[in-house]
């Protein structure tokens, strides 16, 4: 255009000046004002694109902070968790340099103050660190211990809630066999027990590993079963001794649930309690929630509980396919799993654990079996724990006293773990070690003999844990285990 | 303007007769002025968009990478000995070639002590202070321009030291003190994984 001659514009003495290159007549018609207009619509369509690429930009900055900050989050909260594990080993009241056991001051400088306070329950604690102190949970009411710890960064937060449990001593559970006896075992079969035996009273025929000094496995198992015992037996009658009860008996149905938000415990002082699903729909009941009664507790049906304690002052019965995990069980008399229950629990009974008719419980369970230690009602003559009618046992199986008894009943029954007792009887297969006083085969404790019995050291999965309170309490040398780990 | 003038360039002429419009109306001066105008400012404002937002993403990406590396550094510890875990410095690629530097602090308690200006303390740890968790703090920092494409990382200035600054500063304070692209800071904790 501006080369164009017909565009040029004529200089003074006629002849056109290349260059001046503007043409200033406008030939067409009706375009008076249009180079306003085509700018701004150029204009308009270029902020539209870039408004476009800027919109586009700016969302790609959120998801990286949120990232980050969520990251950040996480890792405050596995710190605090890193933390809490640090005082559960060295900042206990047994450490004469934290003193006694104290309650947080939550207006001291911990790390200035003279007095360092060692653990309680549940304590908050201030991080030598740039970073935020996380919210620290811990839950000391279980075989495990639970850590929940929650971090907050900038507008992030995250819970992560870890179980642990702490390595198996290979000094106490290396050996298939561990027999505490007085009288010499019988001989076997070769294909009965894999793994090394070893034997407090030598017995012919039967090589045996040395016996550990002063090792007892009445002892062993005497502190966390008894400690795990008078907990929850303190727990039951405290509640139960206190007002605002409710009155008779507790019925709960998937119509009318206990409402554990509403109150996370509920406690019946003179009733039994009944959960009962009588349709084929799963009823999901989930907690944090206790209940705890004087009589007998009952749970029946296609029903699934989760993160829920049953403390009863009689038995506490589970039939019919109920599920669940994280179910804590109390029962000063008996607890029965049967009809194909599947249960990841701890239970603490009084008097037997019965399991039976093709029920299981999951790998991380710890059943106790205590003995009557009830102080109004006298000493059973057996406290047992029986696993019968193709019945599958995961975790530990400790019948703790001088009548303790493991029964494994048939050759279906199958326990993966270990086994703890004063006497155990044998006819079915236990993958993992057996700690016994005394191996029955028959109805007399006469004789010391495996009978049918199978022992598959090797067959014990290698993430076994062991709960923390089991065994001598030297929470230093601990190696902690982690078995869950949730993030919320 | 002589009357000349007019008879030389028409237009010029029908413009300034004011609002006698005819075929020959066109763009005036005035218009075109005002449109340039126009244009030039809103091009201005454009291109400056377009760049902010180019560099916007160009940052994104960087800070993004910078999240990712410090991640993986801390995992990457996961499975190591406390023993031996140490401070580190080293360079990983960015984003279109950028080199990155990330920088691996061990705080143990002593050195946590030591770095809270607020907190006076005996030097002397109780054996069982130092055996709280290893704080890790991991920085990750954009590659001072002109240190060149693969600089030997041994000759490499700690970001963390004194007399840092980092010359390509986008996240510059404005006090000449150059911020980290990422920062993660975890307590390794000390338990068997499986």
């Amino acid at each position: 255009m501006i080369n164009d001659p017909s565009t040029r514009i004529p200089a003074a003495d006629g002849t056109s000046k290349a260059g001046a290159g503007i043409r200033l007549t406008g030939d067409l018609t009706g375009e008076n004002g249009a180079a306003l207009l085509t700018v701004l619509s150029v204009l308009t369509v270029l902020a539209i694109g870039i408004s476009i690429l800027v919109a586009r930009v700016r969302a790609g900055i959120k998801p990286w902070a949120r990232e980050w900050e969520t990251t950040q989050a996480l890792y405050t909260a596995e710190s605090g968790i890193a933390y809490q594990l640090y005082l559960e080993r060295f900042s206990d009241s047994a450490e004469p340099a934290f003193g006694k056991a104290a309650a947080p001051d939550t207006g001291a400088d911990p790390l200035t103050s003279s007095a360092f306070p060692a653990p309680a329950d549940t304590f908050a604690f201030r991080m030598d660190s740039t970073q935020p102190t996380p919210e620290t949970r811990v839950d000391r009411t279980r075989a495990f211990l639970d850590i929940t710890s929650k971090g907050i960064y900038r507008n992030a937060e995250v819970t992560v809630t870890a179980r642990f449990g702490k390595a198996l001593d290979p000094d106490i559970f290396g050996p298939a066999l561990t027999l505490d006896n007085s009288a010499p075992l019988e001989p076997f079969p070769n294909d009965r027990v894999f793994g090394p035996i070893r034997l407090k009273t030598p017995s012919p025929g039967l090589p045996s590993a040395a016996w550990r000094e002063g090792f007892s496995v009445a002892a062993y198992t005497a502190e966390f079963t008894d400690k795990k015992y008078y907990a929850s037996e303190a727990a039951l009658q405290k509640k139960l001794g206190e007002t605002g009860g409710i009155t008779g008996n507790g019925t709960y149905t998937p119509d009318d649930p206990p409402d554990f938000q509403k109150s996370e415990n509920l406690f019946f002082p003179l009733g039994s309690v009944e959960l009962s699903n009588p349709d084929d729909r799963l009823w999901v009941i989930k907690g944090p929630g206790r209940i705890y009664c004087e009589g007998e507790i009952r749970v029946k049906g296609l029903i699934r509980l989760e993160n829920i304690q049953l403390l009863s002052g009689k038995d506490v019965t589970f039939e019919d396919s109920v599920a669940g995990d994280g179910i804590s069980v109390f029962a000063r008399g008996s607890v029965y799993v049967h009809g194909r229950c599947n249960l990841g629990m701890e239970a603490v009974a009084g008097k037997d654990i019965l399991l039976k008719d093709k029920s299981q419980t999951a790998p991380g369970s710890v059943l106790l079996s205590v003995g009557n230690k009830h102080a109004g009602k006298p000493g059973d003559s057996v406290n047992a724990i029986r696993v019968v009618n193709e019945a599958v046992a995961r975790g530990f199986l400790i019948a703790a006293g001088t009548n303790g008894r493991v029964v494994v009943g048939t050759k279906q029954n199958v326990v993966e773990g270990v086994v703890m007792a004063s006497a155990v009887w044998l006819s079915g297969e236990v993958r993992g070690p057996v700690l016994a006083h005394q191996l029955l085969c028959e109805g007399t404790n006469a004789r010391n003999c495996l009978g049918d019995g199978k022992i598959d050291r090797g067959a014990l999965p290698v993430n076994f844990v062991q709960p923390l309170q089991l065994g001598p309490q030297d929470r230093r040398v601990y190696v902690f285990k982690l078995m869950e780990w949730k993030r919320t | 303007m002589s009357p000349g003038a007019c008879e030389r360039w028409p237009g010029l002429r029908l413009r300034l007769r004011g609002r006698n419009r005819d075929r020959q109306s066109g763009f005036t001066i005035l218009e075109i002025a005002v449109s340039l105008t126009v244009l030039s400012a809103g091009s201005a404002v454009l291109w400056y968009g377009l760049r902010s937002s180019a560099q916007l993403e160009k940052l994104n990406r960087l800070h993004h990478a910078a999240v990712m590396l410090a991640r993986s550094d801390l995992e990457s510890l996961r499975s190591v000995p406390k023993r031996d875990i140490h401070d580190t410095l080293y360079l990983a690629s960015g984003v279109s070639g950028e080199m990155l530097l990330v920088s691996r602090r061990v705080m143990d308690s002593a050195r946590i002590v030591n770095t809270s200006a607020e907190v006076v303390l005996d030097d002397k740890l109780t054996p069982k202070a130092t055996r709280q968790p290893l704080e890790v703090r991991v920085k990750v920092w954009r590659l001072p321009a002109g240190t060149g494409a693969v600089p030997d990382a041994s000759a490499l200035q700690d970001p963390e030291g004194d007399g840092y600054t980092d010359p390509g500063a986008d996240d510059d304070d404005g006090e000449g003190k150059a911020h980290a692209l990422a920062v993660l800071i975890v307590k390794l904790p000390e338990y068997i994984w499986y």
